[in-house]
C-alpha cells in the first residue's frame, strides 16, 4: 500500500514536473528576453523616447537632449548621445529608431538594409498626433502599458483643465525673434486650452506671424507670454520686435508669463504642461482666480 | 533760379513727403493731422508713441544712413575717379558686417544688447585704420581700391568662417538678415548710436567740393591748383568709411545706394563731382526712406529686406544709367 502510495506520488511529481517545466523555463526565457533597444534621433524624438523607454532600452538620444529645451533633459543625463548621422545609426544598430524631423537623405534605405525599424512621428500639433506618436513608438519597443498610463493621465488632466473656470483677459505670445502664433497654431490652443482668450486669435491673426508691435500699443493685452526667452536670448533677432524698447517696457508693465523653451520646442508635445504653468504662473501674478 | 537749386528743392520737397508718407504708413490707420498732433503733443498716448517711439526713429534712421551714403558714394567716385567706387568698394561694409556677425556668434547681446553695433563699429573701424595706414604711405587710386577688395575678401572670407562655425539655426538666420539689412524695429537707441558717428565723418569731408572738382582733371593739375590730394584722400576716405560703418552697425549692409544715387545725380542734375554731394545726399535718403516703406507693403507674405529693394531697384537703375551714359564713361 505504502509501495503504491510512493509511485502515485512520484508519478504525480513527474507529471508536475513535465507540465511546469516548460512553462518555468518559457518563464525564464521571456524574463531575459530584452525589450527592442531604441535610438532618437532629434530632441522631439528624445522626448518620446525619454517618456516611454526603460534606461536600459536606449541605445543613444541626440545631441540635443541635455539642452536647455529639452524638457526631459534631466532624464537624458548619464545616456549616450549621437550625432544621428546614418553611419552611426548603423554601428549602434538598435533595433528601432525614432525621427521627428531628422531625415538625413536615404535614412530609411539604409536603416531597411540594416534591419532597424524607423519610425517617423508627426510633429506633435495637437493631442491626438501626440497620443498616435506615443502608442506606435510604445508597439515598437513594447511599453504599451507606460504608453496607456500615459494618455489616460493626460486625457485626465486635459478634463480637469476644461473644467476650469475661463478668464476674459486676453493673452499675447510672443518668441525672441518677434514672432506670434495666430489662428491655427499649437500656441493659440493653448492660450485658449489655459482659460484665457487669446490676442491673436482677437485681431484675426492667422498663423505665425511678426507680432505687430503697433496693434499692441493701440490695444493692450491683458497677459503676455513669452517663450524661449530662458534658452535663446543670446539669439534674439536683431531685427525682432522684442527687442524693442517698448515692448519691453510693456513686458514690465503688463503681467508676464516666461515659459520655458523646453514646453514649446515640439510644438504642442507638452501643450498640457504649458498649459498648467501658465494657469499657475497667472495664479501667482494674481491676474487668475478660482 | 539755378537748375542746381531747383532740383535741390524738389529733392528736399520729395524727401519731406516720402518722410511724411512713412511715418503715415503702418498697421494703425493713422491722418496727417494725428501725426502732427503725435509729433507736437495733443494726440492720444497710444498714437504718440507709435509715432515718436516705432515710426519716426526709422523715418530719421533712413534720411540720415541714405544721406550717408549717398554722400560717402559721390566723394569715393568722386576721390578715386572711378565710377563703380562706393563704400562696400573700401571694405568698409563687409568689415562691418564682420564685426556683427562675430558679436552674434559669440551670442554678446545677452551681455549686452548693443554689443552688435559696437561691433560692427569696431570692424569698420578696424577697415578704415588698414585704409589710412596703408593710404598714409601710398595714397595711388590703385592701392586704395586694390586694398579695399582684399579687406573686403578677408571680411567676407571670415564672415563665411563664422558661419561655417555657427551650429546654431537662429544664429545663422540673424546673420544672413544682418547682411540683407534693414530698419525694421531700429529705436531711438539705434540712432543715437550712428548719427554721431555719421556727423563726423561728414564733418571729416566737409569743403571738399574745390578738391573733387580740381581732382576730375587729373592729380597733376589738382596739386597746381594747391589741393593737398593726400589730405583729401585720407579725409573722403576716413569720413565715408566712419559714417557708413556707423550706418551699417545699425541698419546691416545695404548696397547699391552709395553706387547708384551719385550716377542718377549726373545723369539728371550736374556733372561736377564737388556739386554732386549735397543732392546725392538728399536722393540717398529719399531713396533708402522710400525703398524702406516699400518693404513695409504686403506684397510678399513675409516682410522685404530694404538690402533687397535697394539692390532690386538700385541694379536695374544702375544698368539703365551704365547704358544712356555709355559712351561719356569711355
Amino acid at each position: 500500500m505504502k509501495h503504491t502510495q510512493n509511485r502515485t506520488q512520484k508519478t504525480f511529481c513527474k507529471l508536475l514536473f513535465a507540465v511546469l517545466l516548460p512553462s518555468v523555463f518559457c518563464q525564464s526565457a521571456f524574463a531575459d528576453d530584452p525589450l527592442p533597444s531604441v535610438m532618437s534621433l532629434d530632441y522631439c524624438s528624445d522626448q518620446y523616447v525619454l517618456s516611454l523607454a526603460d534606461r536600459a532600452q536606449i541605445v543613444a538620444l541626440s545631441k540635443a537632449a541635455e539642452d536647455l529645451y529639452s524638457y526631459h533633459r534631466e532624464r537624458a543625463k548619464g545616456l549616450a548621445k549621437s550625432g544621428s548621422t546614418i553611419a552611426e545609426i548603423v554601428i549602434a544598430s538598435p533595433d528601432v529608431a525614432v525621427q521627428t524631423y531628422s531625415t538625413a537623405a536615404r535614412m530609411g534605405e539604409i536603416t531597411e538594409k540594416a534591419g532597424i525599424v524607423l519610425l517617423n512621428t508627426s510633429y506633435g500639433r495637437d493631442l491626438d498626433t501626440m497620443y498616435s506618436n506615443l502608442s506606435m513608438i510604445a508597439d515598437a519597443i513594447g511599453k504599451q502599458n507606460e504608453a496607456e498610463s500615459l494618455i489616460s493621465d493626460y486625457k485626465t488632466r486635459l478634463e480637469n483643465i476644461r473644467s476650469t473656470p475661463r478668464s476674459d483677459f486676453t493673452v499675447a505670445y510672443v518668441t525672441p525673434g518677434g514672432f506670434t502664433g495666430g489662428k491655427g497654431t499649437f500656441i493659440n490652443d493653448i492660450i485658449e486650452l489655459s482659460g484665457f482668450q487669446s490676442y491673436a486669435a482677437i485681431n484675426d491673426y492667422n498663423g505665425w506671424l511678426p507680432l505687430p508691435l503697433e496693434d499692441m500699443i493701440m490695444n493692450p493685452p491683458d497677459i503676455i507670454i513669452t517663450s524661449f526667452f530662458d534658452s535663446q536670448l543670446q539669439n534674439q533677432s536683431r531685427w525682432s520686435v522684442s527687442r524693442h524698447d517698448h515692448l519691453l517696457n510693456m513686458m514690465e508693465d503688463i503681467p508676464t508669463i516666461h515659459l520655458p523653451g523646453a514646453l514649446m520646442a515640439c510644438d504642442g508635445l507638452f501643450l498640457i504642461e504649458a498649459a498648467e504653468q501658465i494657469r499657475s504662473d497667472a495664479k501667482a501674478l494674481g491676474v487668475l482666480h478660482e | 533760379m539755378s537748375r542746381y537749386t531747383s532740383a535741390n528743392i524738389v529733392l528736399i520737397f520729395g524727401l519731406i513727403i516720402v518722410a511724411i508718407g512713412s511715418l503715415l504708413y503702418g498697421r494703425a490707420n493713422m491722418s496727417v493731422m494725428d501725426v502732427i498732433n503725435a509729433l507736437f503733443g495733443g494726440a492720444s498716448e497710444p498714437v504718440t508713441i507709435i509715432v515718436r517711439e516705432l515710426r519716426l526713429p526709422r523715418v530719421i534712421l533712413g534720411i540720415v544712413i541714405g544721406a550717408a551714403m549717398g554722400v560717402s558714394g559721390a566723394a569715393l567716385q568722386g576721390v578715386l575717379r572711378n565710377p563703380l567706387a562706393d563704400p562696400g568698394v573700401v571694405g568698409v561694409s563687409a568689415s562691418a558686417a564682420l564685426g556683427a556677425v562675430i558679436a552674434i556668434h559669440l551670442g554678446l547681446v545677452a551681455i549686452w544688447p548693443l554689443s552688435i553695433s559696437i561691433f560692427a563699429m569696431a570692424g569698420a573701424l578696424a577697415a578704415t585704420a588698414i585704409l589710412f595706414i596703408i593710404s598714409a604711405r601710398d595714397s595711388s587710386v590703385l592701392m586704395l581700391i586694390l586694398v579695399g577688395i582684399g579687406i573686403s575678401s578677408l571680411a567676407m572670407a571670415a564672415i563665411s568662417l563664422v558661419m561655417n562655425m555657427a551650429d546654431n539655426p537662429m544664429s545663422i538666420r540673424d546673420m544672413i538678415m544682418w547682411m540683407l539689412g534693414s530698419l525694421e524695429n531700429r529705436t531711438v537707441t539705434d540712432l543715437l548710436l550712428a548719427v554721431p558717428f555719421i556727423i563726423i565723418g561728414w564733418l571729416m569731408m566737409i569743403n571738399i567740393g574745390q578738391g573733387l572738382n580740381a581732382l576730375s582733371v587729373g592729380e597733376d593739375t589738382a596739386q597746381t591748383m594747391g589741393i593737398d590730394i593726400k589730405s583729401l584722400k585720407l579725409r573722403v576716405v576716413v569720413g565715408s568709411a566712419i559714417s557708413v560703418g556707423a550706418a551699417v552697425a545699425v541698419c546691416g549692409s545695404i548696397g547699391f545706394v552709395g553706387l547708384v544715387v551719385p550716377h542718377m545725380v549726373r545723369a539728371l542734375i550736374t556733372n561736377e563731382p564737388g556739386r554732386i554731394l549735397i543732392p546725392s545726399a538728399l536722393l540717398g535718403g529719399l531713396l533708402l526712406t522710400l525703398a524702406d516703406v516699400v518693404t513695409r507693403m504686403p506684397i510678399l507674405s513675409t516682410d522685404l529686406r530694404l538690402g533687397v529693394v535697394t539692390s532690386l531697384i538700385g541694379a536695374p537703375a544702375f544698368l539703365y544709367i551704365i547704358y544712356k551714359t555709355r559712351r561719356t564713361m569711355r
